[in-house]
């Protein structure tokens, strides 16, 4: 082996190429964006403007975090449900007013006045609310004409009432207390503040208002369709944020105790600012609380930083204009490209160093021949997406369809059917356990059991999470096939955790091992992994013994035997190695020995492919998935194993005229059934030599 | 300059860089009309045609055969030569047949033979067209290189093909364009402009054959371009190699796998165009060839295709006959019309074929 196939392996053996499409699969990766720009803004302007850390500086800017964090809260919410108000400037204006005079002229206790100051506010809200909400008007446009409405009638007001407040004091001592009191060294109004944001960020994420918002600022006519109150939920958040604004206005007037004229004017373009930097897409549907909050201490960084070097107040709008811009700008391509750019880098192939596959020359028990080509049939065109086919005592059978039934259909021609039972996913290998009971592995559902007359119930769907995943991989994906040892445990397969089932295809083009072998206790209702890092682990079958069971990895070429008991106990050894196909499907002949289904040949282009993970990747990336370089499944074989691993003799349909693609078979009676899981037929072919009267079922439990 | 430019086109998949391959529309819409043409006769290897008044001769291996008008008699053997035929023209009772690997062989009536050489001329061409009855045009797909070798040519990116005159007269042979993406096909158009193939830039050129000039006349064509035929209408029957891949278009531009593929895989399994596909279970396979139902979709992606295109005396596309993806006639490299009629080799299934009544002019 050459010096750069050592590093190249090496090379995807050591960079886990894989956990970056996870981790940008992951929605807090929306958050990266304003994370990386407040860090950005803290370390220029830190290292930059004097004072910066100190203890003053800091408590300062909590009590400003604490008004504008409230008022970009409060604009979040708006903008969340897919809205926007620009009116937050104004209604702080005419909530500062309300509170400043009544507090200061009227005397009102601390109580009455956040009350009559939440109500001003939430009555501004109302007006957006209904006009947005109910009357489902613009929100830009009529925001902009209540930022003017409510500016003017702030600017009417003022002049009546302003040396009054200049003139006297508030008597509420808590109203004191909230502007200037601190507890551990924090403003009140900032702690006030952060057990809002925690309350916000339970709703936004955990609860069903949130939840609410969420989906009409995504989809409004889906959220109509799933029965979500549109109309209400709009209009509430406007109501809501204007009340966030009221709050901080109050907090405001606490920390002031005056006002000037142009109080609150340009505060939505800090607030605006602020919101989109932190990434709430101005489309609807996306941001946090988190994201609202960088966005807010971002902006008051800049503005404080810039006020602290002497930069006059038009340039500081300017340059916070600019970064408006900057914002919208990210957010827009990324909101565009996140998609794309998570397609192109979710796939990322690893290096499979295949074993140089077994001959299939004339004379090897491998050599193709056409034996399936002439076999029975059963179900020509009624059967769509039998993986596995299994038998009862009773010599019903049992297969599986993309429907998410299981039908079984009636000896002794197997032309008339029924549906079994009724899953709703599609149903992979199945298995009998000693009282009759049916367990089905389900793609993207997990593990089913049917009793004998017909009843479904859930055996296990998620297993214990890996330590070093990045995704959630507890629950799962791709259950394939699974058989069962002699104490009820069920073993089973999951082919891969990081794609569904009908993207099988991009696990083949991977080849990494995302799979792994479960193992379920019916009896305790325990699930636990027992391997991962398998390549596509598929066809589980219990050796005669029943202390260990032979399972194959696709993708790898190759048969393991893993042991549960006896003196290899826990220890996984290879069966079979350097297959000419794709192994699937792993049962018992009634010989001792084990059929297994190839459900396609080995290709030397693809095999050449598997030592160039780049190539594949850049295939996946530029190339349309119809023209991937994919395994041959067309053609497939079944051949026949002994316990020791030696390949006996092999069955195949070249071109794959009937049988393309043979995902598994089962012996009964004298008869080897083959399926395929896209294929629309059965195919039966008898087999002289075999026991005319064996059944699996038996053969696992005894004869009754 | 041009690294800078080729770095660019690869990232962003477009000039050198692209792998688009154009669909087949309009005037290219597939059908069916030659997988289910009449097969006239099946010749494993069955590779050009010429048309006589006798028959339809056709070349298959080192053997030129003859198939009788209206009969539907086995083909007989005419002449057998050393070497495996490469290309095939007759005019005026005189047979043009190019030898792979040994130049160009001549046969007249009175009995007179010509022989050029492979070092008089061409080696191995890949079409011949007659331009008057003493003056002999000859593609040769690569310079030195086997016509049936098209497959490594095209992996390799070759650029060698040449285009040759040869004098009956004065037995002296001129080489009138080379440097061609393999010249795949040269028909002439009465005057001194004759039509060529440049495969593997899948484009037909005009070419002037007093002072070389070209002039690229059909362009983006979605295949590859073999062998040019007159047509009813003063017009012409394309032929083509295979068809363009998406993923072969990928590979072209994927030098480390290009170049361990054509040294370590044996060539029927190779990941490129061919004149025959499903043959054995180690050729490779593409996503959208997976059989659904026991089908196998025409509309999959293909390494082999079955193509005839006409096209009026300007060499726009009139109309198109396909086999398609789930069909057998691939690799429909030569195609000539006798009366009506027109015949078809489809070399990938080793048959010859006749679409009835598609020739029939006003």
């Amino acid at each position: 082996m050459s010096v750069t196939r050592t590093l190249g392996r090496w090379r995807y053996r050591l960079v886990p190429d894989h956990v970056f499409g996870e981790i940008l699969n992951k929605t807090w990766v929306d958050s990266a964006i304003p994370f990386f720009a407040l860090v950005l803004v803290v370390a220029i302007f830190g290292s930059i403007v004097p004072r910066f850390f100190d203890l003053s500086t800091i408590s300062v800017l909590s009590g400003q975090v604490a008004e504008l964090g409230l008022i970009v809260l409060g604009l979040s919410i708006v903008m969340i449900s897919g809205g926007i108000d620009l009116s937050v400037g104004s209604t702080f204006a005419v909530a500062v007013l309300t509170a400043l005079y009544g507090m200061n002229v009227e005397g009102w206790s601390l109580p009455t006045g956040l009350a009559a100051t939440m109500a001003v506010g939430a009555l501004c809200g109302a007006l957006n609310g209904v006009m947005v909400g109910i009357l489902r008007m613009r929100a830009f446009l009529t925001t902009l004409v209540t930022l003017i409405i409510f500016r003017s009638l702030f600017d009417i007001l003022f002049p009546m009432v302003s040396t009054d407040i200049v003139m006297t004091y508030p008597e509420s001592l808590a109203f004191e207390y909230l502007g200037i009191g601190q507890v551990l060294g924090l403003p009140v109004s900032f702690l006030v503040m952060a057990a809002i944001s925690l309350g916000l960020h339970v709703v936004l994420s955990r609860g069903r208002y949130g939840w609410h918002l969420l989906a009409v600022g995504g989809a409004r006519r889906s959220a109509h369709n799933a029965g979500i109150n549109v109309r209400w939920t709009i209009f509430s958040a406007y109501v809501l944020c204007s009340m966030f604004v009221a709050l901080a206005a109050f907090l405001f007037s606490a920390r002031i105790g005056s006002a000037a004229s142009d109080i609150g004017a340009g505060l939505e373009l800090q607030a605006l600012t602020a919101t989109v930097l932190g990434g709430i897409s101005l489309g609807g549907g996306r941001g946090s609380v988190s994201k609202a909050l960088m966005g807010a201490l971002f902006v008051l960084i800049l503005s404080n930083s810039l006020l602290a070097l002497a930069i006059p107040g038009p340039f500081n709008d300017l340059i916070l204009g600019l970064v408006l811009i900057a914002a919208i700008f990210l957010d827009v391509r990324w909101v565009k490209n996140r998609h794309k750019l998570l397609r192109s880098v979710y796939i990322s192939p690893a290096w499979n160093t295949l074993t140089p596959a077994k001959s299939t020359d004339p004379g090897s028990p491998l050599a193709p021949n056409d034996r399936l080509r002439d076999v029975g049939v059963i179900g020509l065109g009624i059967l769509d997406g039998a993986e596995d086919v299994i038998f009862d005592r009773d010599d019903n059978l049992y297969t599986g369809s993309r429907h998410g039934d299981i039908l079984r259909w009636f000896p002794p021609d197997y032309t008339r059917h029924e549906v079994f039972a009724h899953i709703g996913g599609a149903p992979m290998g199945m298995t009998f356990d000693a009282a009759g009971n049916m367990a089905v592995c389900v793609g993207g559902m997990g593990l089913y059991r049917i009793s004998p007359r017909g009843e479904v119930s859930l055996l296990t769907a998620e297993t214990n999470r890996s330590w070093t995943s990045v995704a959630d991989d507890s629950s799962m994906r791709l259950a394939d096939d699974c058989d069962i040892l002699p104490d009820g445990t069920i073993i089973f397969s999951e082919a891969t955790v990081r794609f569904e089932m009908h993207d099988w295809y991009a696990d083949a083009l991977e080849s990494r091992g995302n799979g792994r072998l479960i193992r379920h206790d019916p009896k305790t209702g325990t699930t636990r992994t027992l391997i991962n890092n398998l390549i596509f682990p598929n066809g589980v079958c219990t050796s005669y013994d029943g202390v260990s069971v032979l399972f194959a990895e696709s993708w790898a070429c190759r048969i393991n035997r893993y042991y549960f008991a006896g003196p290899k106990k826990g220890r996984l050894e290879r069966v079979i190695e350097g297959l000419p196909g794709y192994p699937d499907n792993i049962n018992r002949a009634s010989d001792g020995t084990y059929w297994l289904a190839l459900m396609g040949a080995r290709t030397p282009a693809l095999d050449l492919s598997l030592e160039m993970p780049g190539f594949r990747r850049r295939m996946a990336r530029w190339v349309s998935e119809d023209a991937w370089l994919m395994p041959n499944l067309n053609t497939g074989c079944v051949l026949r194993f002994s316990e020791e691993g030696e390949i006996l003799e092999s069955f195949w349909d070249q071109g794959g005229q009937k049988h393309p693609m043979i995902t598994s078979m089962r012996e009964h009676k004298g008869v080897l059934y083959l399926c395929g899981i896209f294929n629309n037929r059965m195919g039966t072919l008898r087999l002289p030599d075999a026991d005319p009267t064996w059944c699996g079922v038996d053969s696992y439990w005894g004869k009754p | 300059m041009n690294a800078i430019r080729r770095f660019i086109d690869y990232r962003l998949g477009r000039g050198e860089g692209a792998i688009t391959a154009p669909t087949l529309d309009g005037p290219l819409l597939p059908n069916q009309a030659l997988e289910q043409a009449d097969t006239v006769a099946g010749l494993d290897g069955a590779d050009d045609l010429a048309p006589t008044e006798k028959g339809l001769l056709v070349s298959a291996g080192t053997t030129l055969y003859r198939l009788p008008w209206g009969g539907d008699g086995a083909p007989e053997a005419v002449a057998d030569y050393d070497r495996p035929i490469s290309a095939l023209a007759v005019a005026k009772g005189v047979v043009a047949v190019g030898l792979e690997g040994g130049g160009v062989a001549l046969t007249g009536r009175s009995g007179e033979d010509i022989r050029f050489g492979p070092d008089q001329g061409p080696t191995a061409p890949t079409a011949l067209a007659f331009l008057d009855a003493r003056t002999l045009l000859v593609t040769e797909g690569a310079d030195g290189r086997a016509a049936t070798d098209w497959r490594r040519d095209l992996m390799e990116k070759g650029a060698s093909g040449v285009l040759w005159m040869l004098d009956l007269d004065s037995r002296r042979s001129r080489r009138v364009l080379d440097g061609l993406a393999w010249a795949g096909g040269v028909s002439v158009t009465g005057s001194r402009k004759v039509f060529l193939s440049e495969s593997w830039r899948h484009r037909i050129l005009a070419v002037n054959l007093d002072d070389g000039t070209t002039e690229p006349v059909l362009q983006h064509l979605p295949a590859y371009p073999a062998r040019i035929a007159p047509a009813v209408g003063a017009g012409y029957w394309l032929s083509f190699y295979s068809i363009r891949n998406q993923l072969v278009e990928f590979i072209l531009r994927e030098d480390e796998y290009r170049r361990r593929m054509l040294a370590e895989v044996p060539e029927p399994y190779w990941m490129a165009p061919s004149l025959s596909s499903g043959a054995s279970f180690r050729e490779p396979m593409q996503g959208s060839q997976l059989k659904q139902m026991g089908v196998l979709k025409p509309y999959a992606v293909t390494r082999s295709y079955g193509l005839v295109v006409q096209c009026d005396a300007r060499m726009r596309p009139l109309t198109s006959y396909h086999a398609r993806a789930d069909g057998t006639a691939h690799g429909v490299v030569a195609a000539r019309e006798w009366g009506d009629d027109l015949y078809a080799v489809s070399k990938g299934s080793g048959r010859v074929l006749r679409l009835t009544g598609v020739a029939r002019g006003i």
